[in-house]
């Protein structure tokens, strides 16, 4: 039994990088550009054009729907340098091919790693992965967000269940409100600081009512 | 700047969601377990294909509640009366009726450029063919010319060969590859 920790990453069992080593074995043709491989067999299933969309694997007829695209692959056969020619700055044998745009090395083909519309070398590509964490870096680093607001609304509602816990809560929200305030616009996926607000609410409503039915009573009495 | 998100999915579990966006140039999921959210890119340019097929156990969405409740229903009529045990026992099958109704869960694989990840892309099968529509439009209309080139899908469906028959050598490929560089 694997642990994995990583919401992302396929457990080892999965197939991520996997399926196609498997297929040889079992016999079946192997999936090919412009085939897939069928999650149920590994049989190489060609997409046709049914009306409804779904097809079945002609090896062990289970339904798919499939969409595939016509294969586009990086071009990764740096070529060696002239003696007139730039070079890689990382292998100076090799051809120049693209600048990095974040220090400006000259990369080869090899060393040329693309994000979106933007050329970075190794070196960058790292720095953007390590200092992408909860705060740092750009959108196109990001791969992880906490989500803060939701931390504080669940502290500043969770004390019912335990009532004494609301010496702790209400400081313990202000801290999150007032450190990470920005934090639900700065998400990825931005969100609005509502949440902050209503988790005061929850820590507030059975005081303020305590408070106002000691008043209302005092009142009623002087009266 | 970051490309604008476009929600397209939503997968509802129980410690969280995984929420698909589509933006210009890449298709992100953003996964949220508890109070964390993970964010995962597959870049249009890179992806070859995306695989939905529904999932070999939903049945028991439907199976499981609807059993459980219709037990209850049939011990509160027993044990409290008639009426706590219909509405208990109506709603087990009015749970059943629904998860019948919206159909099979999907399961999904995305083949990109050099890997294969298992995610969930859309919730049910019938939501699909909307989704799938989605992201193809935006992978032409990222590839553009790229895209020019005849596709791999083909009016002839693949005639279900026996397994000792075929070859070992691999079909000649349908789709070309383009070198973008």
């Amino acid at each position: 039994m694997s642990l994995n920790l990583n919401l992302f990453t396929a457990a080892p069992s999965s197939s991520e990088t996997g399926g196609f080593a498997t297929v040889a074995a079992t016999g079946l043709p192997q999936p090919t550009p412009g085939s897939v491989a069928c999650p149920s067999c590994g049989g190489a299933v060609v997409p046709t054009e049914e009306p409804s969309g779904w097809q079945r694997c002609p090896y062990c007829e289970k339904r798919l729907r499939v969409q595939v695209w016509p294969v586009v692959r990086q071009k990764t056969d740096a070529a060696f340098a002239m003696p007139e020619h730039a070079t890689c700055f990382f292998h100076p044998e090799k051809a120049y091919e693209a600048c990095c745009q974040r220090c400006g090395r000259f990369l080869c083909a090899l060393c040329d790693f693309q994000l979106g519309a933007e050329h970075v070398c190794p070196t960058c590509f790292e720095r953007g992965r390590t200092g992408s964490g909860l705060q740092g870096g750009t959108a196109e680093w990001r791969h992880r967000d906490v989500l803060y607001d939701s931390i504080a609304l669940t502290i500043g509602w969770g004390w019912i269940l335990f009532w004494p816990v609301i010496i702790a809560a209400l400081p313990a929200t202000i801290v999150l409100h007032v450190k990470f305030r920005k934090a639900p616009r700065s998400y990825l996926m931005s969100r609005s600081g509502w949440r902050f607000w209503v988790a005061y609410i929850g820590l507030l409503w059975l005081p303020s009512l305590i408070a106002s039915f000691y008043i209302v009573g005092r009142m009623a009495r002087r009266h | 700047m970051p490309a604008a998100f476009r929600k397209i999915s939503r997968i509802g579990s129980l410690t969280g969601a995984t929420v698909w966006y589509l933006s210009d140039d890449c298709l992100l999921a953003a996964k949220r377990v508890m109070y964390a959210v993970e964010y995962r890119r597959f870049y249009l340019r890179d992806l070859e294909s995306i695989v939905v097929w529904p999932s070999r156990v939903w049945l028991l969405r439907p199976a499981i509640p609807g059993v459980l409740l219709l037990a209850l229903g049939a011990l509160l009529w027993q044990l409290v009366n008639s009426t706590a045990g219909a509405i208990a026992g109506g709603a087990g099958l009015a749970w059943a009726a629904l998860e019948l109704a919206l159909g099979p869960t999907a399961q999904s694989r995305i083949q990109t450029t050099g890997t294969s990840v298992d995610m969930p892309i859309v919730k049910r099968t019938r939501g699909a063919r909307k989704v799938l529509a989605k992201i193809d439009a935006a992978v032409r209309a990222t590839r553009g010319d790229a895209m020019a080139q005849p596709t791999a899908a083909t009016n002839q469906p693949q005639p279900a060969t026996p397994v000792s028959e075929t070859k070992s050598e691999p079909a000649p490929a349908a789709a070309p590859i383009g070198d973008v560089t």
